[in-house]
């Protein structure tokens, strides 16, 4: 507990400092930015994954639509984008929760499943409707000089990267306030045993749909503050099936199921990301081939997550689960040793058969 | 009415293709109970295998079918004997590994081949059927789906091996107790669904135009035949390609191809609500 607050303190402190350190670096800035913004979408992630075991595959495309209500509302009825941003976040909210009624009822598999038929789909409809998307040239809102905080609007780079560190303050609030209520404790029931769960009378659909509007609303600040930064969002960057990978590479390169798991995640995953296209130039397929390398390594050495890896004794852990898994790959007593925030497949499994 | 033939013509001919294209992934769906978000990869990979080894030597590509299945299934032996075994044991950490993979691959073959859209041309005209023009090379496509698909619904129905792998899709654990060696058999099924995968990789290559991103066309295709089909149901899954190929045709024909994928994720949300089980009622859930 000590550990955590400490370390929690100490990454906040540079986070916030990181902005004046960094000032006339303008490079970083812009990696940092966009890593606080991605944060928040990962942290969603891992509120619907790590704490609600729905392993999402459409957190980037909530992002994206969040961002397209905002700026669709400012360029068709000329709401400022700081009211924008408060409708966008219930439509969104409401868009999760009508998918969610559909697809969290039947478990496991065709979650991930329909949720990246759910990004392949908005990416092809967004192109289709061009006329009022922009199609393959974006969507984009005007750009007026000086500041106006209603339409979100700041003269200089400093400001967006303090307004990234805002969503992303939001978005981890939301995941520490969930994972501490009652509301956080039955989901994870659900997450382990969701059998058991419901015959203890917990209302499992409606809390699953609870958990992916709270998500989805996470993503969604994070996609108009994006807007609001870069003043354009896309399709290939909202709902491009390689960026979509985003979110779940952080969140499990820093730890499903952790506080800060997905901010760790996208601090390591942005700035490696910026070094190798600045290294490469902009080779097609390099970001992608680092977002597998990435998830292939992460998901074989380091399945619990950086976070859980740095924690006092966690190393050790570590070797243990990793020695047993690779010396009896697939063995009982492996399955006991690995952390309790992967889905159970053998109980999962056994139930599916039974059916 | 010409044109509804055509889509009714044109949609039996895709239907065994599209058969072959889901039939690795349901068996690797039955037995490891993973969606194989690798899947469209593995497909791609047998098209340009196929594109490649003909260019270089000029065999036919019915004949690479074969080629495909050898060197896609050997890959997949190696990707699940050496990467996908040591992982976390269980599905959904492991459908995620093989959407790494799957990202992997796709940018290699982006890296190596470029973003060239590509055809393996063969051209032997074309006949008529129900007064309708048909190019000869999709009729041979068609007789080779059919002839994959009904030898593997034939192995798995009369073979030992087979028959062990259909008792994993329905109870793994009492297989166990048989003393049927389980590790084993989701290493074989692992492989064949790979081969099968290339192998429809083979056969597609002689009949669209394929990029990098075609995998992912391939795929959803595939996905949206087993959930239609119900999962690891084959027969379903039969069915489904002929609606799946029915329902893309028409949407290509009547609305407008830019939006096939919206129709499929439309297709799968309506069997989710009305028929989660499949077509038969007979796939798990």
């Amino acid at each position: 507990m000590r550990w955590r607050r400490i370390t929690a303190g100490v990454a906040l402190v540079s986070i916030l400092s990181a902005g004046l350190v960094l000032q006339n670096n303008i490079f970083w800035v812009r990696v940092l930015t966009l890593a606080l913004l991605l944060s928040a979408v990962a942290q969603s992630w891992n509120l619907l994954a790590g704490y609600a075991g729905q392993w999402s595959l459409a957190q980037l495309a909530f992002f994206g639509v969040g961002a397209y209500s905002a700026g669709l509302l400012e360029l068709r009825f000329h709401i400022p984008l700081l009211v924008g941003l408060v409708v966008a976040i219930a439509i969104t909210a409401l868009f999760a929760a009508v998918i969610g009624y559909v697809t969290l009822r039947i478990r496991g598999h065709y979650f991930a499943l329909v949720t990246f038929l759910l990004t392949v789909s908005l990416f092809e409809l967004v192109r289709y409707f061009a006329d009022y998307t922009g199609g393959q040239y974006g969507l984009s809102v005007p750009f007026k000089p000086g500041t106006d905080i209603l339409m979100l609007q700041f003269d200089n780079q400093i400001a967006y990267y303090y307004l990234a560190v805002v969503v992303m303050l939001i978005a981890s609030a939301t995941l520490w306030f969930v994972a501490r209520s009652r509301f956080g404790l039955l989901l994870r029931a659900i997450r382990d045993d969701e059998d058991s769960a419901a015959a203890l009378g917990v209302r499992v659909l409606a809390l699953k749909i609870a958990a992916m509007a709270i998500s989805a609303s996470m993503a969604a600040l994070a996609g108009v503050a994006y807007l609001a930064t870069y003043k354009l969002m896309d399709a290939e960057t909202a709902f491009g099936i390689h960026n979509s990978l985003d979110p779940v590479v952080a969140g499990i390169l820093g730890g499903a199921g952790t506080l800060t798991g997905g901010v760790a995640g996208e601090f390591v995953l942005q700035p490696a990301i910026a070094q190798v296209n600045v290294q490469f130039g902009s080779l097609p397929g390099v970001a992608s081939l680092l977002y597998g390398v990435i998830l292939m390594l992460a998901i074989l050495l380091i399945p619990q997550g950086l976070l859980r890896l740095a924690k006092p004794g966690g190393w050790r852990r570590h070797k243990q689960s990793v020695s047993a898994r690779f010396r009896r790959p697939g063995s009982v007593a492996q399955a006991a040793k690995e952390p309790a925030n992967v889905p159970d497949s053998s109980k999962e499994a056994a139930h599916d058969t039974q059916l | 009415m010409s044109v509804f033939m055509q889509v009714l013509v044109s949609s039996v001919l895709l239907a065994a293709v599209y058969f072959v294209l889901s039939l690795g992934l349901n068996i690797i769906f039955g037995v490891l109970d993973i969606v194989n978000f690798a899947h469209g990869a593995l497909i791609i990979l047998g098209s340009y295998a196929t594109f490649f080894i003909h260019q270089a030597t000029g065999l036919s590509p019915w004949l690479l079918i074969f080629v495909d299945m050898i060197l896609v299934g050997g890959l997949g032996a190696i990707l699940y004997a050496g990467y996908l075994r040591f992982t976390v044991e269980s599905p959904l950490v492991r459908m995620f590994a093989l959407i790494g993979f799957s990202s992997v691959v796709v940018s290699a073959i982006l890296a190596i081949a470029g973003s060239d859209f590509r055809t393996v041309k063969i051209d032997y005209g074309t006949v008529n059927i129900l007064g309708l023009p048909v190019r000869v090379s999709q009729i041979i496509a068609f007789g080779i789906a059919l002839v994959l698909g009904v030898v593997t619904l034939a192995l798995l129905n009369s073979t030992k091996t087979g028959k062990a792998v259909k008792a994993v899709v329905d109870d793994r654990v009492a297989v166990r107790l048989c003393g049927i060696n389980d590790r084993r058999l989701s290493l074989l099924a692992f492989t064949v669904g790979a081969a099968l995968a290339g192998a429809a990789g083979g056969v597609i290559s002689t009949y669209v135009t394929f990029g990098p991103d075609s995998g992912l066309s391939f795929a959803i295709i595939a996905f949206a035949i087993v959930i239609l089909g119900g999962l690891g149901d084959l027969v379903g899954g039969a069915i489904a390609s002929l609606v799946v190929a029915l329902v893309l045709t028409s949407v290509t024909v009547y609305w407008s191809s830019a939006l096939t994928n919206t129709a499929l994720f439309l297709l799968v949300l309506l069997v989710l609500l009305v028929r989660p089980r499949g077509v038969l009622g007979r796939g798990r859930i």
